[in-house]
């Protein structure tokens, strides 16, 4: 039971970008048969997870087509959690995720970890409140699995809201990086529901481009669709 | 609330057609209402295999083999095949873009769509009533009328959470620009 739940909890979205890059580019098959020791055992020097600023916002940034990114709300990693760096007016919040809210398991404390995204204003009052939360637990030096449990904890009291209906976030950005085990994933939009049946959309039926993933500890269902094109419009391949 | 749920019409499936006909280089006919007014019906109609066989192109075969399937006949649709997972494939005319859409009616239009279960008790209704209304001659303005006052009267549902709709053939017919279907 306890190691079902850690392991669904471990699920990320990033767990969909590595079946996506299975799907779609085909990259991902030499990752999961990738040396099953944890090359990252522990979280390492906090100031290998901070990026120059600058170079931060750009990122974040381009999660998103410019049209939305550009008036969108910007937040960069600080020591102790993520603080908000540009102040936005569109309701969009852009931020580059790092590795314990967006890797596998084997890339949890990876340092080098990058995902760069843009939710929505439903997605950033609902989704990333989880991430944030679990963030500053990381950076306050909770154990994983401490982090693990007072998420759930929160989400079952009500502290971390349920999705709200239209939650969704960017995922286009062709620059980040997504641990050793998927590098790279492919231009896609994520949709967050509160605990939804998967089948609703097709989601994972042959010849659907939708993929789903159910975490029923956190009470969440994702689903995934790749798209065509990166942020800056040029053609994803 | 009614405001709302008008704006909930023109999220229907073929907003979606709409956007990727307003992204698309103006076309080289004449932008002027090339479609003015309706067409004779037959012009809408398609043969009823036909027209299955393009319905169900909209989804993969692991989704559209056991959906519903409806066709366009002269006064509306109708259930051509019963389904038993609770999707429902069809064909969209233009008359189901915007209103004010420029080939609203084009009779080339076809829009193979494959709805889910949420979205066929929430979208069709409205894409029902258009359908029924425009084919029996009423006018647009007409039909927006009874479209509300059906909303008003909760005779048409509130969009469910979780709708959702493929649009994946490759046979469809979206628009007469660019390519005609989906986005280049």
């Amino acid at each position: 039971m306890r190691k079902k739940k850690v392991g669904a909890i471990a699920i990320k979205s990033f767990a969909l970008l590595v079946v996506l890059g299975t799907a779609y580019l085909g990259t991902a098959n030499q990752a999961m048969a990738q040396d099953a020791k944890t090359p990252y055992p522990s979280m390492a020097p906090i100031e290998q997870y901070l990026m120059d600023r600058t170079a931060e916002i750009a990122l974040a940034r381009s999660a998103a087509p410019e049209s939305i990114s550009r008036d969108a709300e910007v937040q960069v990693l600080g020591r102790h959690g993520f603080e908000t760096a540009v102040q936005g007016n569109n309701g969009f919040v852009c931020i580059v995720e790092r590795s314990w809210t967006s890797a596998p398991d084997p890339d949890f404390w990876n340092p080098k970890v990058r995902t760069p995204i843009c939710y929505n204003a439903a997605g950033a009052r609902s989704y990333l409140r989880r991430n944030l939360k679990r963030t500053d637990l990381i950076l306050a030096g909770r154990t994983k699995a401490q982090v693990d449990e007072a998420i759930v904890a929160a989400v079952a009291k009500k502290e971390l809201p349920a999705m709200e209906p239209g939650a969704m976030c960017y995922m286009m950005s062709k620059q980040g990086y997504g641990g050793d085990s998927a590098p790279h994933w492919p231009s896609h939009l994520m949709f967050f529901y509160s605990q939804t049946d998967p089948a609703i959309w097709g989601a994972g039926l042959p010849g659907s481009p939708i993929l789903a993933m159910s975490d029923t500890q956190e009470h969440l269902t994702t689903f995934a669709i790749g798209v065509q094109r990166w942020s800056d419009g040029t053609e994803a391949r | 609330m009614t405001r709302n749920q008008i704006h909930s019409i023109f999220l229907s499936a073929f907003a979606l057609v709409v956007a990727l006909i307003a992204s698309r280089p103006a076309a080289a006919q004449d932008a002027k209402e090339p479609y003015p007014t309706m067409a004779p019906v037959e012009q809408y109609l398609m043969d009823r295999d036909a027209e299955i066989a393009l319905a169900r192109s909209a989804a993969p075969d692991a989704i559209s083999h056991d959906a519903s399937v409806i066709v366009l006949t002269r006064h509306g649709y109708e259930t051509a095949v019963e389904g038993k997972n609770g999707w429902v494939c069809w064909v969209g005319r233009g008359w189901l873009a915007m209103f004010d859409h420029p080939e609203f009616w084009n009779p080339k239009v076809r829009a193979a769509d494959c709805l889910n279960p949420p979205a066929a008790r929430t979208v069709l209704p409205y894409a029902y009533k258009r359908t029924e209304l425009l084919l029996a001659g009423h006018s647009k303005q007409e039909v927006i009328a009874a479209i509300k006052a059906a909303i008003d009267k909760k005779e048409l549902p509130p969009l469910e959470p979780g709708t959702v709709s493929y649009m994946m053939s490759k046979s469809s017919y979206l628009t007469d620009n660019g390519d005609h279907n989906g986005p280049t």
